[in-house]
Formats: structure tokens, C-alpha cells, sequence
């Protein structure tokens, strides 16, 4: 028993860890015998699991976003999301919106959660050593200041339509020079690399990072990154250590359904069950409807099968066994073409994860590495276990081909609105439609 | 982050040539009023801005493209750089053949501007790898000849183009109202319409007014075009010399951010700029300045829409109407006030924050913003620049739409025009865009 508590000590501190909220392990032992006391807790962790499940961060917006909610809000929240990934089970979705009972239940649902949704994976994702990539946290003086946003009061519509024209227009401005910084940022990284080139602390570059440059320089930002390095070490720990003990916990949920299960009055029989997805209203009657075209088509369908059977079984006698296995391989064919194409279109996900990705230049003409540092120690040679960089051809093929699709895109776009501008126009008398000369170039 | 400086025809090279010298001459100026140290850091800043250090040479060269059809102007430009020992411009960047555009918008849009271009366009690439961070380009070019508004609204164009999202400012010198050239006004209607579709700002710079500050204030007696592009290149050069914004002193005034506070609106995007003082070096020594004085000074000039401060009508007020409800002032979207010298942390800027300077759909807190610089410029111990997007240009607009109009209505000169591959329909689309803007800074 002992073993337990102490491996529920650990799972509250991994979650503390990664951004949600304190949870003591009598609070688990409580929700396991179901108490009222456990329950606002757990509607809260769950909560913020869910909400880490979908953004990927539980940040500012995540606390913002849990006080401006009601308790009922959240809980649907909750419901709604649990039932999108699978968690269909009706004594959850049955659960008062109060938050204030039903803490086996969420205990049964977060221990789902954590398992389904691979949380632990997904925290550990999150650890990154610092010293990567460029650290916020040493660059906060200049990131003090934070320009305020102020509520528009202004009534008129055309007014309206005026500033919001502005604040567009800057916001375009802005991103243009977001570019050129970035820009910048990377021909100043690549005079870095540059410069450093023979010195390497890890094993698959030969050069330094900014990061470390700098870390170099100002050796005062090096006890920050100590410190937070030793902050990621302890999370690391952490979390290896609940690989090492989840079986532990996993077992005693199994208590907790067995208890469950045990107390459940057979009873019981519900009458609505509440569903929380986005469901048509018209989905009952779509499904009898769909059901009853099957129906009739299969009634349709069977002469015509019973035709076919005959006259298969008159042509099996003439057919040889030499003409069937011709006929097999080329169904497999197609099959198997089928199949490739259906992975490939599978595999273009637009929902990676957003880790930082190094470009590298192949030189295929070139095959032995760049000059290194004869200090170095011979397992420090460029181009061994990073998984991260990306060819920078291969890249740029992809943005072209993606750049060429928004073009064309925007072309239709463009000539959609055309056409609903002539229209417009032409419903008001007296006035003729001139499109600027930047528009017309396009066309 | 550096800034490449196109120059454009005669007038554009000329200015481009006095740009440069201002900025250099004011590197090396006594009375910064801040620590050697300061002035020093200062002083990489504004090489790094405008100039390419060469490596091994004490010299530093211009980022500067040159273009113009005859050659004459480009020779005698570099040669007055490279004498003054303290600068000079990159080899090779400079493009000039023998035949001008003879005061022809179309000869040099149409004909010289395509068969410039890859050249032009090559230099200006080799120019802006030079740089870390490429901010942007100021291109120089006047209005009313054929050359600078020609070719310099081809350039701009392929500017563009090759460089979609590089940040494109345009200055350009107004003709003078009882100007020199019968067509400057056909010329200007269709540079500055074209430069509305490619550029991202177009600073508005008027021969009348900065003759009016040549005699009056400089007190010169006879003004030549070089007297004229000094006070060009003194009120661009208080817009583009490096100072911070006074909410965080971090950001710097790089175009973008210049561009971002001022032409935010894609309707709105000419640029004036008011500059206080403003006198000859002798005056300088015997005059004391103060900040309230000044800021008065060139408040006023921006409500009552005056060029200089000497002769402002200080009967508009801010928020003034006529007798038929049309507002009197001068209104602005955006103003952007550059203070440099003494004291400059402490000034009171709260009466540019009036409500009734800005138009009704903006707040000023939106609309004003203040950068300060505590080094001194041009020697004056304080000096500050207003640039507003403001309805000041609806004068000078309108007097050439309607000169251009008239002429065009009798089609005159416009056969031209059309020898070289332009058509009516193009004129027709360039007053267009031109009443467009127009009416949209009436609105203001």
C-alpha cells in the first residue's frame, strides 16, 4: 500500500510539474471511495488536461480560460471533448454539472485520459534541453515591455471599417517585419556557425549555436541555464521513475474499477443519456433513412446477384486455372497500388508538433565532413543522431509547391470577388466599377 | 539593419549625393551633446545604416544604387563624394547611358525602363546581400522629369517585385507650381499613380516651400537646386538618423517601423515632414532653444498646415470649423515626432495627444508616437521633426489633377505620350487613382 501512495505522490508531482494544478494523494484515496471532497479538484485537473490535450501548453490562457468559465461550462467542456476522443461511457456523461460529486468517475476518466491521450509521452515532449534553442528566460529585460490592448469605442460602422482597414494594414506591416528579423536572425546565426566551425558540444554538429555563443560571452546567464537545466533533469527523473512504477498505479485503478463495479446498483437504467458532441439535429431520422435506402437497395441488388451466381457457375466451367491466377495477380495489383496511394495522401499531416527544425545544405559532391577541431573527441563528427534536420532542398521544394497552390487559390479567390464586385456595382445606378491598377496587372 | 538609397534620375542622384554627405558630415559634428562613447556607438549605428564598410579600407561606401539616363549627373556626383574624403560610392552600382528621356514619362517608362531593369536590378541585389538585415529601400526621384519619374516608377515596380515583402519608401520632389516643364504635370499624375500601387509611403517633398525655407529662413539670396536639397536631405535625415522609441527604448526607427506607425492604412500613404529649427549656420550660434517653444511652434504648424514656422496662421485652432461644418485644421491619421538634442527624455509631448488633431475613426494614442535621439543633429543643441500622414497633400493634389485634367481634356502634348506605347486609357486610369486618393483625404 505504501507503494501506492507513493507512486500517486509521484503522479501529482509530475502534473504539478508540467503546469496544472496541486493535487495531494488523499485526494485520489478520497475519489476512489467516491467522497464529494475529491470531485472540484478533479473537474479542475481535468480541466486543465484537456485543455493541455488540445493546445499542447497549459499557459495563461488555460487559467484565464478556467476563471472566466462557470463550473458548468467546464464540465461540459470536459464531457464534450472525453466523448469526441472515445470516452463514450454514460455514467461520466451522467455526472451533475455542479462539480460537486461523482469523483470515482472522474478518477476512472482521468486515469482514461492519461492512458488514451498518452499524457505522459506528451509532457515528456515538452522537456527540451534548454540549451537547444534560444531560451526566452535569458532575454527577459528586453521582453518587459508589453504594449496594452485597448477596446475600440467607436459606433459607426463606416468608422469601424476604417480603423479596422488600419489595424490590418499594420498587422500586414508587422509581419513584414517579423521576416526580416527572422532574416537577419538567420544570417546572423549562420556568421555564428560560421565562426565557430571545428567547436562542437554536441555530436551532431561541428559548429556552435547563438545560444551558446552567448552563454559563452555573458558566463552570468550560464547559472540561469543551470538552473533551468537542473529544472528539466528533475522532470526527466521524474518521469522515468513513473515508467518505472505506473504498473503500480495502473493496478490499483483496477482496484478502483473492481470497487466500483461492486458498489454499482444493477439497477440503475438510464433513461437519456447525454450526449455532448456537435451532432446534427437531424441525425436519427438521416440513419433510418439511410438504413431503409439500404434495405431497398439490397432487395434491388439481389435478382441481379442471383444472375450473377448463375452465371458464374456456367462460366467456372469453362474458365482454366491458368486464366484465374492471371486474373488474381492483377486484382493484387491494383490493390496494392491502392494502398500506396492511400498512405501517401495519409502521411501529409499538417499538425506536427512545433519543435524547431534544422535545415542543413547536402553537399552530395562532398563526402567527408568539414575541417574539425583535432581536440574534439571522435564521437563529435557532424551528422549522427538527430533525427531534426531536414535537407534544405527538399524543403524548398515543398514550400514552392505549397506557395504555387495559395497562388492559385488566391487567383480564384480574386476572381470570385471580382465578379461579386461588377455585381454589386451594377445594382447600384450611376456608377461605374474601376479596380486599381495593381488589380488589374493581375488579370 | 541597413537601408539601400535608390537614386533615380538627376534630381534623385543629386539629392542621394547631398543625402549622404549630411549624414557623414553630421558623424564627425563637435557638439553631440552626449559622451564620446555615446556618440561613438551612434556613429556605428548611422554607418551601419547607410554606409558598407569595406573590409581593409578606412573609406566607407554609400548603400546606393545609381540610375540615370545621361551620365553627366552620376559623374559629378560621385567625383564631389569621393573628394570629400570621408565617403564614397560602391564601384559598379551605377547605370547611366547616353540619351535621356527628354521630360517623357512614357520614354522612360515604357521604353528605357524594361531595358534597364536586369541591370538595375542585378546592382540592386549585390546591394542588398551586403547587408544583415535589409530594411528597406528609400528611393529618390522627382516628379516632373522624365528619368526620375519614368524610370524611377519602372524601378519601383520591379523593386516590388523582386522584393515582395521588402518595406519600399519613396521620396519625391514636387514640382514647382509655375514649373519648368510643360508636361511636369502629365508626368507627376502618372508617377505618383503607379508609386501609390508599389510603395509602401511616398514622402511629399514641395519645390515651393523648400524655396520659401531657402529664403526666408536660410536667408540665402540666391537659391540654387544644391541649397534646395540640403533642406531636403536635413528633414530626411531627422526621420532616418537612429533614434528609439521614448515607450521602451528598444525599438529603433527602422523603416518598418516608421511605415508600420504612420501608413498603417493602405489608402492613406503621403508623408510630410515638418522640422523645427531650421537657420543658417551663422544664426545658429547668437539663438537659444527651448522645448515648449519649439513643440508650440511645430504643433502649429502641423494644425495650421505651414511649411516653416515663420509666418504660421496662429488663428486655427485644433478643432475649427467653417461655417459649413467642414473642419478648417489640418487633420491628421498619424503623426510621428522625432525629438533629438538635450533633455530630450523629460519634454512634455501631451498636446500632440489632442483628440481633435486626428480624424474621428483613429485615437491619438494610436495615431502619436515619439522617438527621441539624445544626440544632437546638424549642431543644434535641440531639434525636432513632425512627419504626419496628414490632409496637407490635398493642396498640391489637387492643383495637379486639375492642371494635368485641363491639359488632358484638350489632349494636349498627348500624342507623346502614346508614341512610346502609352494609351489614353492609362492616363485615364492614373486620374482615377489620384481622385480616389484625393477623396479619401478629404475624408479625413
Amino acid at each position: 500500500m505504501a507503494h501506492v501512495r507513493e507512486t500517486i505522490k509521484l503522479l501529482s508531482k509530475i502534473l504539478l510539474q508540467n503546469g496544472t494544478i496541486e493535487i495531494s494523494p488523499e485526494m485520489f484515496r478520497q475519489a476512489k471511495f467516491n467522497k464529494k471532497e475529491a470531485a472540484p479538484v478533479l473537474w479542475k485537473l481535468m480541466f486543465q488536461l484537456v485543455y493541455f490535450c488540445n493546445f499542447g501548453i497549459i499557459d495563461e490562457s488555460a487559467v484565464k480560460a478556467e476563471t472566466e468559465l462557470t463550473q458548468e461550462e467546464r464540465c461540459v467542456y470536459v464531457k464534450q471533448e472525453l466523448q469526441k476522443w472515445g470516452y463514450l461511457l454514460p455514467d461520466f456523461a451522467c455526472l451533475s454539472p455542479d462539480g460537486n460529486t461523482g469523483s470515482r468517475e472522474l478518477l476512472l476518466a482521468l486515469a482514461w485520459l492519461i492512458c488514451k491521450e498518452d499524457i505522459m509521452e506528451k509532457f515528456m515532449n515538452n522537456c527540451t534541453s534548454p540549451i537547444e534553442y534560444d531560451s526566452d528566460l535569458l532575454f527577459e529585460e528586453e521582453m518587459k515591455f508589453m504594449p496594452s490592448v485597448k477596446k475600440c469605442d467607436i459606433k459607426e460602422p463606416s468608422c469601424k471599417v476604417q480603423k479596422l482597414l488600419m489595424l490590418n494594414g499594420k498587422l500586414q506591416l508587422n509581419l513584414r517585419r517579423l521576416y526580416s528579423l527572422q532574416i537577419q536572425d538567420i544570417n546572423l546565426s549562420h556568421k555564428v556557425h560560421e565562426s565557430t566551425k571545428g567547436v562542437s558540444m554536441t555530436s551532431y554538429r561541428n559548429h556552435l549555436t547563438p545560444m551558446e555563443v552567448r552563454l559563452l560571452r555573458y558566463p552570468a546567464h550560464l547559472k540561469k541555464m543551470l538552473h533551468l537545466l537542473e529544472k528539466d533533469n528533475e522532470r526527466i527523473q521524474n518521469l522515468l521513475l513513473w515508467k518505472d512504477q505506473e504498473h503500480i498505479f495502473w493496478h490499483w485503478m483496477e482496484s478502483v474499477l473492481e470497487l466500483k463495479l461492486s458498489e454499482e446498483d444493477t439497477s440503475t437504467s438510464y433513461r437519456s443519456i447525454p450526449v455532448y458532441l456537435n451532432l446534427p439535429s437531424d441525425c436519427n431520422e438521416k440513419i433510418n433513412s439511410t438504413r431503409q435506402h439500404l434495405v431497398e437497395t439490397i432487395l434491388q441488388y439481389e435478382d441481379i446477384i442471383d444472375q450473377l451466381e448463375n452465371l458464374w457457375t456456367r462460366k467456372h466451367e469453362d474458365i482454366s486455372e491458368q486464366d484465374l491466377d492471371n486474373l488474381l495477380t492483377s486484382i493484387n495489383m491494383e490493390i496494392a497500388l491502392q494502398r500506396a496511394n492511400l498512405s501517401l495522401s495519409a502521411t501529409e499531416t499538417m499538425l506536427k508538433p512545433p519543435k524547431q527544425t534544422r535545415f542543413i545544405l547536402q553537399d552530395k559532391t562532398k563526402k567527408t565532413a568539414a575541417r574539425q577541431s583535432k581536440h574534439l573527441a571522435p564521437a563529435f563528427s557532424i551528422g549522427q543522431g538527430d533525427g531534426q534536420s531536414v535537407d534544405i532542398n527538399v524543403a524548398i521544394v515543398d514550400i514552392e509547391r505549397r506557395i504555387e497552390n495559395l497562388e492559385h487559390d488566391l487567383l480564384v479567390d480574386q476572381g470570385i470577388c471580382k465578379t461579386e464586385v461588377e455585381n454589386l456595382a451594377s445594382k447600384i445606378p450611376d456608377t461605374i466599377c474601376i479596380p486599381p491598377l495593381a488589380f488589374k496587372r493581375r488579370f | 539593419m541597413s537601408m539601400i538609397t535608390v537614386q533615380l534620375g538627376q534630381c534623385g542622384n543629386q539629392v542621394g549625393g547631398q543625402l549622404f554627405s549630411t549624414i557623414s558630415n553630421d558623424i564627425d559634428g563637435k557638439q553631440h551633446m552626449v559622451s564620446s562613447k555615446e556618440n561613438k556607438e551612434y556613429g556605428d549605428q548611422v554607418v551601419q545604416r547607410f554606409f558598407n564598410r569595406v573590409d581593409g579600407r578606412d573609406i566607407i561606401e554609400a548603400r546606393a544604387v545609381m540610375v540615370d539616363m545621361e551620365s553627366k549627373v552620376i559623374a559629378k556626383t560621385c567625383l564631389e563624394a569621393k573628394k570629400g574624403g570621408k565617403w564614397k560610392y560602391p564601384d559598379k552600382q551605377q547605370y547611366c547611358q547616353k540619351r535621356g528621356s527628354g521630360n517623357n514619362w512614357a520614354h522612360g517608362y515604357c521604353v528605357h525602363g524594361p531595358n534597364v531593369k536586369e541591370t538595375v536590378m542585378e546592382m540592386v541585389q549585390k546591394e542588398a546581400e551586403k547587408c544583415d538585415r535589409l530594411s528597406g529601400f528609400l528611393s529618390l526621384l522627382s516628379l516632373a522629369g522624365g528619368t526620375g519619374s519614368g524610370v524611377g516608377t519602372f524601378i519601383n515596380e520591379s523593386l516590388r517585385d523582386e522584393f515582395p515583402h521588402s518595406f519600399i519608401m519613396n521620396q519625391v520632389v514636387w514640382p514647382y507650381n509655375t514649373g519648368e516643364v510643360i508636361v511636369q504635370n502629365y508626368n507627376a499624375v502618372l508617377t505618383l499613380s503607379h508609386l501609390y500601387q508599389t510603395a509602401d509611403a511616398i514622402v511629399v517633398m514641395e519645390n515651393d516651400h523648400l524655396h520659401k525655407i531657402c529664403s526666408r529662413l536660410l536667408d540665402i539670396k540666391k537659391i540654387s537646386f544644391k541649397d534646395i536639397n540640403q533642406v531636403i536631405c536635413h528633414k530626411l535625415s531627422s526621420l532616418f538618423l537612429p533614434a528609439s522609441s521614448s515607450d521602451d527604448n528598444i525599438s529603433q526607427n527602422d523603416l518598418g517601423m516608421i511605415l508600420h506607425h504612420l501608413v498603417g492604412h493602405p489608402e492613406y500613404k503621403l508623408l510630410t515632414i515638418r522640422n523645427i529649427p531650421q537657420m543658417s549656420d551663422r544664426s545658429i550660434e547668437f539663438s537659444s532653444f527651448h522645448w515648449p517653444g519649439l513643440l508650440k511652434h511645430l504643433r502649429q504648424m502641423l494644425v495650421a498646415d505651414a511649411a516653416m514656422e515663420e509666418g504660421i496662421d496662429w488663428q486655427v485652432n485644433a478643432g475649427d470649423e467653417t461655417p459649413r461644418g467642414s473642419v478648417r485644421h489640418n487633420r491628421s491619421l498619424a503623426n510621428m515626432l522625432v525629438l533629438r538634442g538635450k533633455d530630450v527624455i523629460s519634454t512634455d509631448t501631451s498636446s500632440y495627444l489632442d483628440p481633435k488633431l486626428y480624424t474621428s475613426w483613429t485615437d491619438p494614442e494610436l495615431g502619436f508616437s515619439k522617438l527621441i535621439q539624445p544626440r544632437a543633429f546638424n549642431n543644434y543643441e535641440k531639434c525636432a521633426a513632425l512627419i504626419s500622414n496628414s490632409r496637407s497633400p490635398i493642396r498640391p493634389l489637387n492643383h495637379i489633377i486639375d492642371k494635368a485634367w485641363n491639359m488632358f481634356a484638350a489632349r494636349a502634348y498627348v500624342h507623346q505620350y502614346t508614341q512610346h506605347g502609352l494609351n489614353e486609357e492609362d492616363f485615364i486610369d492614373g486620374f482615377v487613382t489620384l481622385e480616389q486618393v484625393l477623396a479619401s483625404y478629404k475624408k479625413l
